[in-house]
């Protein structure tokens, strides 16, 4: 089945040893392309010219807007305000900090869809508050970074947009609607996780908020948390595509920003703008390189064989779910999250369809996963910073994550089997 | 080497923000036009694509300077010192490779698709693939830039 062997075992142990090497991922995946297609004797231009098309798809303009608008909001004041707002509602109860972050992270990523972007803002806010409160630092920063991961599961995401374009005749619509009940789904089970962890260790109560402080914290985040509003009615309606929703929801975040809160000078512009770009720099050369690889993959016929072997073990869709997550979650801790979406979904999505799975549930699923990979040593984008935000070692956090991790697998697995929690809202629209 | 490194890589980032920009106020130009004037003009998509391509390729010459970019960590546990710096200088130049390859590709690109033209902003497509030499150059600038710290 396999037409050339050895290019197949070149490409992908290549990349392998490159990894293991250090060679950062993004450039891994660029030499070893170069290395198979030298091999293969076709013309290495294909390999920079494949860089440049990953990047150059009208889809993925979306990508800057949505980091841009995140930005602008965590900079603006945004994060506090939808931290007080999380108070009001449940900082009363035991361990009421903790529940607060999971709940602040819900809002936020209705904002933002990125779990790093979630992770320094909401985390900058609360894992002091936390620490001065008496709660241990790793436990701070595991709560953290754990609820993050909501941010990729609550509309707008940016990597539903790039799933989306992967999968190929999934509306970008769907997926932000199917994404709202795992995202706040994952939250309640964070946060009752959080209450027994609470109760046992003793953290404190919160102060009761009066209503008035509640109604004003309300009033001062709604226009923030009006963003998914905007992003999701216009995407689903049919009126923006993904990549206007996002234009709008960044020149609408820079309005309230800098004329409606007013809270930092125009001149910030400039941090925002070189911080977005900080998280460019990184993902878009590893598009770039990841469907150059891809695209060597599926002219290998990697994805046919892969197929086949899965289906081979067996055709039962509970079975093929089950490898399909473990798969995912073990290349997920090496992995990062954009470069597996791009070559991963053409191998792994005709596999999850063939056994009757729905494309929209198999993206949010893979959305999750994928997600608790960006938790895990030892690549792990949000853990890194988290590590460096609350102040703990990887080692020790990746310790402090390890109940974190459970209670998320497990709602991993709910999602997975439980398809109608998914795809119950999106039926209720398309 | 270092000074060179630093002004290149402050003209990158300068670069890069306004090519940001640029593509910000496109996109959000062509979303106005086609909801407010009814009309979308057929260079903002092209000027959108073209701006990203390159801040995305030429940023990543920035992260590598910031050492930014994601990678497995866990030799970083397992080897000494000395050991760990014989793998970071073959990090190094295996990246160098990659980086001499985007210049070497990037010219034939450029002048192989010199003579075609994007059809909405009416210049050479030639432009859109000199993002990937010139990428090359900013990374080995900074590369370099690594390769003398290493020594």
């Amino acid at each position: 089945m396999i037409t050339n062997q050895f290019a197949v075992m070149l490409l992908l142990g290549s990349f392998a040893i490159l990894i293991l090497l250090r060679v950062p991922i993004a450039f891994a995946l660029g030499i070893s392309s170069i290395l198979t297609a030298a091999y293969l004797g076709m013309p290495l231009l294909v390999i920079a010219q494949g860089i440049v098309g990953g990047i150059n798809v009208f889809v993925l303009l979306a990508i800057p807007f949505f980091i841009l608008a995140g930005e602008i909001m965590s900079q603006g004041g945004i994060a506090q305000r939808l931290v007080q707002l999380a108070k009001a509602l449940v900082g009363f109860m035991r361990g009421g900090l903790a529940m607060v972050n999971v709940l602040a992270s819900m809002f936020f990523g209705g904002i933002s869809g990125s779990s790093v972007a979630d992770t320094s803002s909401i985390g900058a806010v609360l894992i002091p508050m936390m620490k001065k409160e008496g709660y241990d630092a790793d436990y701070s920063t595991s709560v953290t970074i754990a609820s993050s991961v909501q941010g990729i599961l609550i509309p707008p995401s940016h990597n539903m947009v790039i799933y989306a374009l992967v999968a190929g005749g999934v509306s970008v619509g769907q997926l932000f609607l199917a994404g709202i009940i795992p995202g706040v789904f994952l939250g309640i089970a964070l946060m009752i996780f959080s209450y027994i962890v609470a109760v046992k260790r003793g953290y404190p109560k919160g102060e009761k908020l009066k209503l008035r402080s509640a109604l004003k914290a309300l009033r001062d985040s709604v226009l923030g948390l009006l963003t998914v509003l905007i992003v999701v009615i216009g995407v689903v309606s049919g009126v923006f595509t993904a990549t206007e929703a996002a234009a709008i929801a960044a020149v609408y975040a820079f309005i309230i920003t800098f004329f409606v809160y007013r809270e930092i000078p125009l001149s910030q512009m400039n941090s925002i703008l070189s911080n977005s770009l900080k998280t460019l720099s990184i993902v878009l050369i590893l598009i770039g390189t990841s469907s150059a690889f891809g695209w060597l993959m599926s002219y290998l016929r990697v994805p046919a064989v892969i197929a086949d072997t899965i289906l081979g073990i067996s055709d039962n869709k509970i079975v093929v779910l089950m490898i399909l997550n473990v798969l995912l979650l073990v290349l997920g801790t090496f992995m990062d999250m954009s470069a597996l979406i791009l070559i991963g979904t053409p191998i792994f999505l005709p596999i999850a369809v063939s056994v009757g799975v729905d494309p929209v549930h198999f993206g949010v699923v893979m959305m999750l996963n994928l997600g608790i990979g960006l938790l895990t040593p030892p690549v792990g984008g949000t853990l890194f910073v988290g590590s460096a935000i609350g102040g703990v070692s990887i080692e020790k956090l990746s310790r402090a994550m390890l109940p974190f991790y459970a209670v998320m697998i497990g709602v991993l697995l709910i999602i997975t089997y439980i398809p109608q929690l998914v795809m119950f809202i999106p039926k209720m629209f398309y | 080497m270092e000074k060179v490194a630093r002004y290149v890589g402050v003209a990158v980032e300068g670069l890069c923000k306004v090519l940001l920009v640029i593509q910000i106020l496109t996109v959000s130009w062509v979303v106005f036009g086609r909801y407010v004037l009814n009309k979308t003009p057929r260079w903002g998509e092209e000027l959108g694509l073209m701006t990203m391509v390159w801040f995305g390729l030429l940023s990543a010459s920035l992260a590598i300077r910031s050492d930014s970019h994601l990678r497995l960590s866990l030799l970083d546990m397992i080897l000494s010192k000395k050991n760990l710096k014989v793998v970071e200088w073959f990090v190094t130049i295996a990246v160098i490779g990659f980086a001499c390859f985007l210049i070497w590709s990037g010219i034939q690109l450029v002048e192989l698709t010199s003579s075609n033209r994007l059809s909405g902003i009416r210049i050479s497509s030639a432009w859109l693939y000199l993002a990937v030499p010139v990428s090359g150059v900013a990374m080995l600038a900074q590369l370099l830039d690594k390769a003398r710290k290493l020594r």
